[in-house]
């Protein structure tokens, strides 16, 4: 189970940096697409804060992926 | 003294026997590591004769002949403006090799700087440089490289410069770990307890041996290279329009014209599929072939 997990948070990134492509082939408006047209229109704020956003979603589930290993296999220990 | 001559002194002929030796055991051990082999030279000589392998020019129109499927005078037929697709393929094809080759050059030299420091000092200073490498790659590749690109503009410098540091952070965690394992050698200590200076330490005896990996992460990232600078095109953040990218050329009139002539996208589409294709099990065969630990591991 601990490589599925880990594997979960090396995908992560990978799966969020590719949205910006589905977003933009099936014009889905959500935060790739926005990222885009903030990019294509020169916005820096809104480019800082969905680069913001995605950075801390990154982190948070890798947060979420490290501290899972305690739950699934009782041998890890964090102090 | 004369005996001493006689065994520093390498025969020139050695040398060019095991490149041919290597060559044939490639084949014969790895036949489609080969034929992928094959396809990554015929697609560098296509980008570097691309100027006279081109039947036609790369923005050369011809009206009339709009939208023409595959015939013997357009091999990949034409586009919506009678640009001869094939011709675009090809210098799209020159364009992928200048990135591809001088990113992925750039990203090695970048990995093998920052791998072999962080891996022979230890210590403190690989702990924060790994902490650093650690965060970087925790970050989306493409986000990172769409947020560059808006900053400097879009461009082939930038796109260069961007993709090889991109790339070469992330690779210099398979560089480190070789050179921890070959920091531990004999050798090494050997050259250390008679006191070489670190520097002819890391120049002669570490950088020769972590050249397998070092050969197989430039392979791997040419791939890579030309897949993340197709989707920046595709994004209509490469390199500017008039030029042909496959990227460029799949996004552009390849989106909108799919439907009347669907060769507009697969021309570019296979041409980065088989290329790409090619580099990853190139890569694969030279990795078991060059490095003996990772022999059979898929």
């Amino acid at each position: 189970m601990i490589p599925v997990v880990t594997l979960i948070g090396l995908q992560a990134p990978i799966l969020i940096g590719g949205s910006v492509i589905v977003e933009q082939i099936f014009v889905i408006p959500g935060m790739g697409l926005l990222l885009l047209d903030a990019i294509n229109q020169r916005d820096y704020p809104i480019i800082t804060s969905v680069s913001l956003v995605i950075g801390l979603s990154v982190m948070l589930i890798n947060l979420a992926v490290d501290l899972s290993y305690g739950l699934l296999d009782p041998k890890v220990r964090y102090r | 003294m004369a005996l001493v001559t006689d065994i520093a002194v390498i025969p020139a002929g050695k040398e060019r026997s095991s490149v041919i030796h290597f060559l044939v055991r490639l084949f014969r051990e790895k036949p489609l590591g080969a034929a992928g082999g094959v396809i990554f030279i015929l697609f560098l000589l296509c980008g570097m004769f691309a100027d006279f392998l081109a039947p036609y020019g790369m923005n050369q129109i011809s009206p009339r002949n709009r939208l023409l499927p595959p015939s013997w005078t357009y091999p990949f037929g034409t586009d919506n403006l009678g640009r001869d697709m094939l011709s675009r393929c090809l210098y799209g094809a020159q364009l992928s090799v200048i990135i591809g080759f001088s990113a992925a050059t750039l990203a090695t030299v970048v990995s093998v700087a920052i791998g072999i420091l962080s891996g022979y000092l230890g210590g403190k200073i690989d702990l924060v440089t790994q902490r650093f490498v650690d965060a970087w790659m925790s970050f989306p590749a493409l986000i990172i490289l769409l947020v560059v690109v808006s900053v400097l503009g879009p461009g082939l410098p930038q796109i260069i410069i961007t993709l090889g540091l991109l790339l070469g952070i992330g690779g210099s965690r398979i560089i480190r770990s070789a050179v921890v394992s070959v920091r531990e050698n004999m050798y090494v200590h050997a050259a250390q307890s008679i006191g070489a200076s670190t520097r002819r330490i890391l120049w002669r005896h570490i950088l020769p041996n972590i050249m397998p990996p070092i050969i197989v992460l430039f392979t791997t990232q040419v791939g890579v290279v030309i897949l993340v600078e197709s989707s920046l095109s595709f994004l209509g953040l490469g390199v500017p329009p008039p030029t042909p990218t496959w990227g460029g050329m799949l996004s552009g009139s390849g989106r909108t014209f799919m439907f009347q002539g669907p060769w507009l996208a697969l021309a570019p589409g296979l041409c980065l599929t088989v290329v790409v294709y090619a580099t990853n099990v190139f890569g694969d065969a030279l990795r078991d072939l060059l490095d003996p630990r990772m022999r059979g591991s898929r």
